[in-house]
């Protein structure tokens, strides 16, 4: 039984730019069956797509990290002073809205 | 159900973290201080809107990248994100791949990939060092990819908002993605080549 022709197994193994793209997409959400293995064959054979997908999953890492870094211990404050007079200007407008 | 929010919080549970957020983005401690304010108080009058579908947080850090967004698109004609992609496909494309030698179907061009050391090799690196660099290289990056960028990793909003946000197909998204990350690798690649 013919799987697939020549040409299109070529294309599997030369096309770099499917692959990086399938990669991030496996990365954010799902492949369907046929880019699923699209993709194993061709990182199979390509070493700079694999450093590639690896370059990616390191950067989804960092980025978790920074995200969870900025939320729990934000890097800059307001002073003090700022808040306070922020949360006056906040409630001004919450009294003013009410009435 | 309506849900009602407490105001008499908001600035010390969150204004650092939108004010970070903000300086984050924006570069300029100013503009991010005077964004806050801004935010919380369109926040206060829209109040309404609020539906509960995310957490006050989020909503919040929404209204403020609303506001950042504006910042960067006033007085700029607003090319649409889809006609930025078409426009810009086959010059990104052909730096990094080969589409034009028969035969090559898109196949990597060697000279575009180059070996990134200190991330190849077993010695690790400290992520907060790379994140040092990183940063410097998105500041780098073309508006129209970093807004995406930051959108989904700073702000961490997921596909569905941002594909709506910009009327994108979450294959443009990926698109996006993907232009981004090789930019960011080439740049890594560029500084600590040096």
């Amino acid at each position: 039984m013919k799987l697939m022709n020549f040409t299109t197994f070529k294309k599997i193994l030369y096309d770099c730019q499917r692959a990086q793209r399938l990669t991030i997409k496996k990365q954010e959400s799902k492949l369907t069956l046929s880019e699923y293995i699209r993709l194993r064959i061709h990182l199979h054979y390509c070493g700079v797509c694999r450093k590639f997908q690896q370059f990616s999953a390191l950067l989804n890492q960092v980025f978790a990290g920074a995200r969870h870094e900025l939320e729990e211990r934000p890097p800059v404050t307001l002073t003090n002073e700022e808040k306070k007079e922020l949360q006056r200007q906040v409630d001004e407008l919450t009294e003013d809205l009410k009435n | 159900m309506k849900k009602t929010l407490d105001t008499r919080k908001w600035v010390e549970n969150y204004g650092d973290y939108l004010f970070s957020l903000a300086r984050y983005k924006l570069n300029d401690t100013e503009q991010a201080r005077d964004l806050v304010q801004e935010t919380f108080l369109s926040a206060i009058k829209a109040i309404d809107s609020f539906r509960g579908d995310c957490s006050e947080k989020t909503w919040l850090a929404r209204i403020l990248n609303n506001k950042i967004i504006d910042h960067y698109r006033a007085g700029k004609k607003e090319i649409p994100m889809s006609e930025y992609l078409d426009n810009t496909e086959s010059s990104f494309s052909d730096h990094y791949f080969d589409f034009n030698t028969p035969g090559e179907y898109g196949h990597h061009k060697i000279a575009a990939f180059p070996a990134i050391s200190p991330l190849e090799s077993d010695v690790k690196i400290h992520q907060t060092e790379l994140k040092k660099v990183l940063d410097g290289c998105i500041a780098k990056l073309p508006p129209s990819l970093s807004q995406v960028f930051l959108l989904k990793y700073i702000s961490g909003e997921n596909t569905d908002f941002i594909c709506k946000k910009f009327n994108i197909t979450s294959s443009n998204y990926w698109v996006i993605l993907h232009r981004a990350k090789l930019l960011l690798r080439s740049c890594i690649a560029k500084i600590w080549s040096l």
